[in-house]
């Protein structure tokens, strides 16, 4: 018993020195604690997935996205977190005529409840926390200008469930499923083709499932993680032989993506992170490469 | 535990909440209704294009009283009874309108085909090919001046057959089915309507025929809907087997005059080759010292530099409505263009952006001209015509935006002059460029030509069109693709184009 109690300690004592930041991460932040973070992130694509067909198209030449990802994560209470983030991103192309886009995207709020942890002997722990979340298309930002968009102007409702385990080590495993159900978009047009033609302006889109799975490890200072995601529409369509993207396609994707977060020893509220991204597989989107970097403090806003 | 269960149970509620009431109305609503008249004598209007209405023939019709039509009677009565919810469906689909039904497999036809072939893997494009259009790039490319005339041939066909079979229903006057036998119940509204020929089976067999020659690897499909359509008839109580048989006489006999007309219009020498855009581009370039050049990469031939050669349908020639030069670079009405645009595009509000995008009509949409037969098939259901009004409108409207594509490419490969983003360096757009020369706006001439059209058919609707047409227009400036120039003179030219296919409708005999 005495160890079970020692275990624990270590463990939420690192993890409450760790930093929470997402909906589907491990990590819960204290009672009363706020990780607050300033990711900047730079995004790139010269190929895309136009159905199952990868090419390149020298009228959209390299489509960059750089993102300011501002976001906090709040301790509620030990066992339950708020999220949320609002990100400023602009999107252009390197070739072609279409104009740049800029401006504020969705407001995603989650929260996040550490629903079960147990610990198993002296040194292993298991969790299970599940995250619940909706996004708002605030910016009021042009979803119908695919590949340019900034988003796809639809609320959402999200849920995700996360399964982790930890050693006392700081090593661990965690595994995630999730769905994202979306509204229907409104767009500005009389008609269009997908599969068969609709006169109408709305845009059925497909709810989405996403998958993944982390290896990491971390300590008071340090957290590093290797991640690959999975992203899947249900349902939705190709983009048809060099028609244009279009919200509501049928979009996958899959991810390979590394993070790395320092917290400073010196002043240890204060971190800085570093992370990147590359796009394994797809349909009817980027094969994108992504890094960025950004800064973190967290602190407590009461006890 | 509880807790955990207690929240996948209410995700499962929320989700299932928030799942709900996602299907998309893929086309609006058509009620079946009582016509507003029944136009007994359009047997005497004037055709469009066939040179003498009796030269279609139908066999004389069998008596009512004759044991052969007795025979179809009971055939109707047995196929009209007790119908399953399909058939009704299917019947109340067909019953509304069915022109404004064709109309919209038309406009599909169109948005499926609007996409722009792929270049080839060494910079080149392949041209899509009538002979084998199941290869890629399929056949047609259904481009604006495409759909513009694939939409005045099927209209155009529709209203002369439909005059011909008004012609024999007054001629042989045969009652419907439920009027003889009034046992059979009508699955629809009872019109004071002869039945002989059908003129459902007139508007499905000359949409069969006709959509299969402009959409050829559609033609399963629209067989599929013709044989479903005069099938519909028979459920409805409302035509006999040799009512439809007649009207298929009628509608094979217009169609093959139309489709004769088609192959001998000049579109197959429309197409681009490089050599043609670029002696086109010298002209000009000598001529004006200006010349257009692709914006795409790989840089693509221009769309149809022969299109304006095509024959046209009320317009005497394109030399007849051709505008003159547009600004020259450098004046001062050009710059100001130039401002205006640079305005619109790094300072759009929601409203030039939501006007911008709702007129685009580019790749996967029913294109420009499309779009004005979606407007037009709502009012001929909003008005009531019956089915040779309705096709009266469409042909008009659609000879008319036909001519407009003609005059409109003339001008276009006549004057050849640059895109805004050719013509101001680093300039950007809110929609995709088209890949042909900028003036006059194709766009601003098909709309004013289908504005001034339905102005003339629906009075009391003139000021809705014209304001459809002037944001139409004003769009491809919003979106950046046109200098106010080109838009201003499209309106222009657009609306003189019209004047030439009402002068043909007022004395056609509809309007006495």
């Amino acid at each position: 018993m005495k160890n079970i109690i020692y275990v624990l300690i270590i463990f939420f004592g690192v993890i409450q020195a760790s930093l929470a930041q997402t909906p589907t991460d491990i990590f819960m932040m204290q009672k009363g604690q706020i990780c607050i973070a300033l990711p900047y992130q730079y995004e790139s694509w010269d190929e895309y997935w136009e159905g199952t067909l990868l090419r390149e198209n020298q009228n959209l030449g390299t489509v960059t996205s750089n993102s300011f990802m501002p976001m906090f994560a709040l301790g509620l209470h030990n066992r339950l977190n708020v999220i949320a983030s609002l990100p400023w991103i602009k999107r252009e192309a390197s070739a072609g005529t279409l104009h740049s886009e800029s401006g504020i995207q969705d407001l995603s709020l989650w929260l996040k409840g550490l629903l079960v942890t147990k610990t198993i002997g002296d040194r292993h722990n298991i969790d299970v926390i599940a995250s619940i979340g909706m996004s708002l298309p605030v910016g009021g930002y042009y979803a119908d200008y695919l590949p340019l968009s900034l988003g796809m102007g639809v609320n959402t409702f999200n849920t995700r469930l996360i399964l982790d385990y930890r050693h006392e080590s700081g090593l661990f495993a965690s595994v995630f499923g999730g769905y994202d159900i979306r509204s229907n978009l409104e767009t500005d047009r009389s008609n269009y083709f997908i599969d068969q033609h609709y006169l109408t302006n709305e845009l059925y889109m497909p709810n989405v499932m996403t998958a993944g799975v982390t290896l990491g490890y971390f300590n008071e200072l340090t957290k590093a993680e290797l991640r690959y995601n999975l992203m899947n529409t249900d349902g939705g369509f190709d983009i048809r032989r060099n028609d244009m993207p279009f919200p509501s396609n049928n979009m996958d994707n899959g991810r390979v993506e590394v993070l790395f977060q320092q917290r400073m020893p010196f002043h240890k509220p204060l971190g800085i992170m570093v992370f990147g991204g590359y796009t394994t597989s797809g349909r009817n989107v980027g094969k994108s490469t992504s890094f960025g970097a950004g800064i973190i403090y967290l602190t407590n806003l009461w006890n | 535990m509880k807790t955990f269960k207690t929240i996948l149970i209410a995700i499962a509620v929320i989700s299932i909440v928030a799942s709900c009431n996602k299907d998309v109305d893929i086309q609006p609503q058509i009620s079946s209704y009582t016509y507003e008249k029944v136009d007994a004598d359009a047997g005497g209007w004037d055709p469009v294009y066939l040179s003498n209405v009796d030269d279609i023939t139908v066999a004389t019709p069998e008596d009512v009283n004759s044991a052969a039509y007795k025979a179809e009677l009971e055939a109707v009565k047995s196929a009209s009874a007790n119908l399953t919810g399909d058939q009704k469906a299917t019947v109340e689909f067909w019953g509304g309108n069915s022109i404004a039904r064709w109309n919209q497999i038309a406009q599909a036809m169109a948005a499926k085909y609007n996409l722009p072939p792929a270049s080839n893997a060494d910079g080149t494009y392949s041209l899509p090919n009538s002979k084998d259009p199941g290869t890629y790039p399929y056949f047609p490319f259904a481009n604006p001046p495409y759909a513009s005339r694939a939409f005045a041939y099927w209209s155009a066909a529709e209203f002369d057959a439909l005059i011909v079979a008004w012609k024999k229903k007054y001629q042989f006057n045969r009652p419907a089915p439920h009027v003889t036998d009034p046992t059979i119940s009508a699955h629809l509204p009872k019109q004071s309507l002869h039945s002989y020929p059908s003129e459902d089976a007139v508007i499905a067999e000359i949409s069969k025929v006709l959509l299969t020659t402009f959409f050829p690897l559609e033609a399963d499909y629209i067989a599929k809907k013709a044989a479903e359509h005069k099938q519909s008839r028979i459920w409805a109580g409302m035509n006999t087997q040799s009512d439809i048989e007649a009207g298929e006489a009628i509608a094979t006999q217009v169609s093959a005059i139309f489709k004769g007309r088609a192959s001998t219009d000049q579109m197959g020498k429309a197409a681009s080759t490089p050599a043609i855009t670029d002696s086109l581009a010298n002209n000009a370039k000598q001529k004006f010292g200006w010349k257009w050049e692709s914006l795409e990469k790989p840089a693509r031939p221009g769309m149809l530099p022969l299109f304006g050669r095509v024959k046209p349908w009320c317009i005497p020639s394109v030399e007849a409505v051709r505008p003159g030069p547009p600004p020259a670079p450098g004046s001062a009405e050009f710059e100001s263009d130039v401002n205006e645009l640079k305005n619109f595009t790094e300072n759009p509000t929601d409203e030039t952006r939501r006007i911008a995008n709702f007129w685009a009509d580019g790749p996967s949409s029913a294109t420009p001209p499309g779009h004005w037969n979606e407007i037009a098939a709502e009012l001929i259901v909003k008005y009531k015509l019956n089915p040779i009004r309705s096709a009266r409108t469409m042909a008009y409207l659609n000879m008319s935006m036909a001519d407009a594509g003609i005059s409109c490419w003339d001008t276009k490969y006549y004057y050849f002059t640059p895109r805004p983003s050719q013509a101001i360096p680093g300039f950007k757009t809110l929609i995709g460029v088209p890949n042909f020369p900028g003036y006059t706006s194709g766009h601003s001439t098909f709309s004013a030509a289908g504005a001034a059209v339905l102005s003339h058919i629906f009075p009391s609707e003139s000021a809705k069109m014209e304001a459809y047409a002037n944001d139409a227009s004003n769009s491809r400036i919003y979106g950046g693709i046109h200098f106010r120039h080109d838009c201003k003179i499209g309106l222009e030219t657009g609306r003189v184009i019209a004047s030439y296919s009402v002068a043909v409708a007022k004395k056609d005999g509809a309007e006495n």
